[in-house]
């Protein structure tokens, strides 16, 4: 009996466990991911970080570049969370397959920079999908004050 | 070598496909300028560029200028807006290999011309002979 009660708690403990961690892990803002991203690229900048943070879609693409000068396109532009120098405000919204993520900031060359990026969630994590970086000329007032996805960030031409 | 796009590049890029469409089409680009309105101008992965609006439309090789982006562009898609007098603004997208980017500015479209008619016509040149240095600061002299 003793054996079977044990037996029972081990179950729900670790059922419990799995449902807490499963949690969790759904619960990691798009906010944080791209905090973790920056950190991790400016640790190294390596294809298993990519495989962490960057969907399945973007990494065949990446891996299936055809020339070096390809692949360092997209590693430049893999990298654009580097090319903030610090980050002044964001906003996110979550939709039923992943999150849209505003960040707004200064470059490391000064310039004002907004990016707004698409993640997909992917084996219970957000990954990075695409972006629309976009380059502010006028003023901190042409930042965007709301949660875009890639596509409603592209100027309507 | 690929690097990162600057703002300040972008722009100069922005400012030399106004510049060889007007050393493609002078009469054309200039009505661009000078008449109040909108054009357009796309470019396909393969560098060649589109440029439309009510005075008409023609296209022309825009390679050179993507040159200085820093990384391979797949497509362009730029809204121009003018008041034919001090402002032309202009909205739009830089695709790359797989993000896009989204530029926003204004040029004075008199001065743009003014370099265009003298010294940035022969700037146009040296452009395709790899001269920029003094030509870029006078096209970013026309920005606002």
């Amino acid at each position: 009996m003793k054996h079977r009660l044990a037996v029972h708690i081990t179950l729900c403990t670790a059922l419990l466990g799995g449902y807490l961690s499963a949690a969790s892990a759904d619960e990691s803002t798009a906010w944080d991911r791209f905090r973790a991203y920056k950190e991790e690229l400016a640790s190294e900048a390596t294809v298993e970080v990519y495989r962490q943070h960057v969907s399945d879609r973007l990494i065949s693409e990446y891996m299936a570049a055809e020339d070096e000068r390809l692949r360092e396109d997209m590693d430049v532009m893999l990298s654009f969370p580097l090319w903030f120098e610090s980050t002044t405000e964001h906003f996110e919204k979550r939709l039923p397959d992943g999150a849209c993520l505003t960040v707004n900031g200064t470059s490391t060359y000064g310039e004002l920079v907004s990016v707004s990026i698409a993640y997909q969630k992917e084996e219970n994590q957000l990954k990075l999908d695409d972006a629309t970086i976009t380059f502010i000329e006028q003023g901190v007032s042409d930042y965007p004050s709301a949660a875009l996805c890639p596509d409603e960030a592209v100027p309507a031409v | 070598m690929s690097q990162r796009p600057s703002q300040t590049e972008l722009k100069i890029t922005v400012a030399k496909l106004v510049e060889l469409a007007y050393h493609q089409n002078k009469g054309i680009t200039t009505r661009f300028l000078k008449d109040a309105g909108t054009f357009r101008i796309t470019i396909d992965s393969e560098g060649r560029a589109s440029i439309s609006g009510s005075a008409g439309s023609f296209t022309y090789t825009a390679t050179e200028a993507l040159q200085s982006v820093g990384v391979r562009v797949k497509a362009v898609r730029i809204e121009f807006s003018t008041d034919g007098e001090e402002r032309l603004d202009y909205s739009g997208t830089i695709q790359t290999a797989i993000f896009a980017i989204a530029i926003h500015g204004s040029f004075d479209p008199t001065r743009l011309i003014l370099a265009c008619s003298g010294l940035l016509c022969n700037a146009a040149r040296a452009l395709k002979s790899g001269t920029t240095g003094l030509h870029e600061r006078r096209l970013l002299e026309a920005a606002n």
